[in-house]
């Protein structure tokens, strides 16, 4: 556990009510408008943060509004105690990013990388450069186009923890990475934060990844906050219950924060508050759901069930012969 | 400043991705092996001497142009601006620094050309009357150049740019047509306000060098209204 001392700073990422609006004509697929809406969240100085949603939530446009990239509509964003527009040169000498994919002009060799990089950077240590290139076997001769993704990514991560960076940023790191790289990232990470004065926000499809280090949980779908808070809690939050095909009322669809139905059955998710009276809302009447405790099955959902159940999907295509409905669009929010 | 600075430098290290020899030290050792080459290759005449020079400008002009929007172009090549949205240098030092960059490279072809004339000197041909002139007004206008699309550059990809430079050249050629309907002989227009420009040194700082802090202050400005309000 981090003692949180973070050298006086209590919050390493606080960010409030920020939005951002793309027009249909630079949204989302089929000319839908994007829209991230009122997303607030904080990340304590000393741990790990994930950023979870599905493709095209609003993760990476959010990690780009942290950065600048891209000019927000509205709200504020803290980094470090710093404001991120009035301060942003200076919270970018503390910040580390690594991105999905290279960023590094291909010619360049890896020892060029770290030449093109320091100047940028008061911190920056030689020394500690070149501990993370032997470290991750980087042969400081190759060119980044010669690196395959796993070492571009460790390139992209060596440089970013050369400088001594407070928050590391990394917007979908794993993606394209085997399990033996993910789980070293991970383990990297974790060492990263131990002494409480550094902290991680990374973004991630891949749930296992925030199984294995993430403390905080921040999800995001559709451009809307569904969720921010601790990770246990997150799981916490809600049940997963299984029924025979069919056997789902009006009412229970009205409860259920995502809800699938299959051939064989259904997957309900349901808030842990609100079990209680989906159990009782069965289609033959408010008694026979309890009478019978093995009529629905539940579960303690894991990541993956929650983001398959909430995610908005498109139709099914043509042809498809399997039965898979999605549920109607829910917006409830859940409490953190 | 320090971020000016390091704009520079992350600009030289893109340019030197092909190989030291290869960014705006080319620019350099390019004229005066040009001059080398055709010098001794051609006659020993004043006429021959022109051409070599004018040949040697009509290529490193277009060259110093390029080199002068090439971090733009790896960028788009590479997908790298990226790092222009994490590097810890505001948008504004990030454009000046550029046009500090594109300076230094419009400087090299200016020292690529004056190390011509020795050379050609070195190999007994004669140096044409007003090269300097000659050699100053073209650099001017490699500078103009620059300084209009350097701007666009930071707003529009290179493919762009280069479909808006050709119609702009065929608009240019256009408008040439025109004027030259015109009762008026524009060239000796130009060759006059050259001429009284460059009359005297003091004239030249006094009169075209504020000209010349505006046009680039202007083309500054207009970069940092177009790349602040671009999304990386």
């Amino acid at each position: 556990m981090n003692d949180n001392s973070g050298g006086g700073i209590q919050y390493a990422l606080r960010v409030n009510d920020v939005g951002k609006h793309y027009p249909s004509d630079k949204g989302g697929s089929q000319g839908r408008t994007f829209s991230l809406d009122g997303v607030t969240f904080d990340l304590p100085m000393g741990y790990i943060m994930g950023l979870i949603g599905p493709n095209g939530a609003g993760k990476s446009t959010l990690i780009r509004l942290l950065l600048n990239m891209v000019k927000r509509d509205q709200g504020s964003i803290k980094i470090l105690g710093m404001d991120n527009l009035l301060q942003e040169e200076a919270v970018k000498t503390q910040l580390g990013v690594v991105f999905d994919t290279s960023y590094f002009i291909n010619l360049w060799t890896v020892d060029r990388c770290g030449k093109a990089m320091a100047p940028l950077y008061p911190n920056w240590s030689q020394t500690v450069f070149l501990d993370y290139l032997q470290r991750f076997g980087l042969d400081p001769a190759k060119k980044v186009k010669e690196l395959s993704r796993g070492m571009q990514m460790k390139l992209m991560l060596a440089v970013a923890l050369s400088h001594d960076a407070r928050l590391l940023v990394l917007d979908e790191p794993t993606s394209g990475l085997d399990v033996l790289a993910r789980d070293e990232l991970m383990n990297l990470l974790a060492d990263y934060i131990a002494d409480g004065r550094h902290s991680v926000l990374f973004s991630t499809h891949i749930t296992t990844d925030l199984e294995r280090s993430a403390d905080f949980i921040t999800y995001i779908n559709d451009g809307s906050l569904y969720y921010t808070g601790p990770r246990d809690e997150f799981e916490d939050a809600f049940v997963l219950l299984h029924g025979a095909p069919g056997d789902v009322s009006q009412a229970q669809r009205s409860l259920a924060l995502g809800l699938r139905e299959f051939s064989t059955g259904f997957d309900a998710l349901v808030a842990v508050e609100h079990v209680g009276a989906f159990l009782a809302a069965g289609q033959d009447g408010p008694t026979t759901a309890l009478a019978d405790p093995d009529r629905y099955s539940q579960e303690r959902p894991g990541f993956d069930d929650i983001l398959r159940l909430t995610a908005r999907r498109s139709k099914a295509p043509q042809g498809n012969t399997g039965v898979v409905t999605a549920a109607a669009d829910y917006d409830t929010e859940v409490e953190a | 400043m320090n971020g000016v600075v390091s704009q520079v430098r992350l600009d030289n290290a893109r340019m030197m991705s092909y190989g030291r020899f290869r960014g705006n030290l080319l620019l350099v050792y390019l004229a005066p092996l040009m001059a080398l080459v055709m010098g001794l290759i051609g006659d020993k005449t004043e006429e021959t001497a022109s051409g070599i020079l004018g040949g040697i400008c009509g290529g490193l002009s277009p060259l110093t142009i390029i080199y002068c929007v090439w971090p733009f172009m790896l960028t788009e090549q590479y997908g790298d601006s990226r790092i222009d949205g994490m590097i810890p240098i505001s948008r504004m030092q990030q454009v000046v620094g550029r046009y500090i960059m594109a300076g230094c490279t419009i400087l090299a072809d200016a020292v690529g050309l004056a190390l011509a004339v020795p050379v050609l000197k070195m190999i007994g041909s004669p140096v044409p009357p007003r090269l300097w002139q000659f050699d100053g007004l073209l650099l001017l206008v490699v500078s103009l150049l620059v300084l209009i699309a350097m701007p666009f550059f930071y707003r529009y990809s290179t493919m762009t740019m280069m479909k808006g430079m050709a119609i702009a050249i065929v608009g240019i050629a256009v408008l040439y047509l025109l004027l030259s309907r015109l009762p008026v002989d524009w060239m000796h227009m130009l060759s006059t306000i050259t001429a009284f420009l460059s009359a005297s040194a003091v004239r030249t700082v006094l009169l075209a060098v504020p000209i010349a802090v505006a046009c680039v202050a202007l083309s500054i400005l207009a970069s940092d209204r177009m790349y602040g309000s671009k999304e990386l």
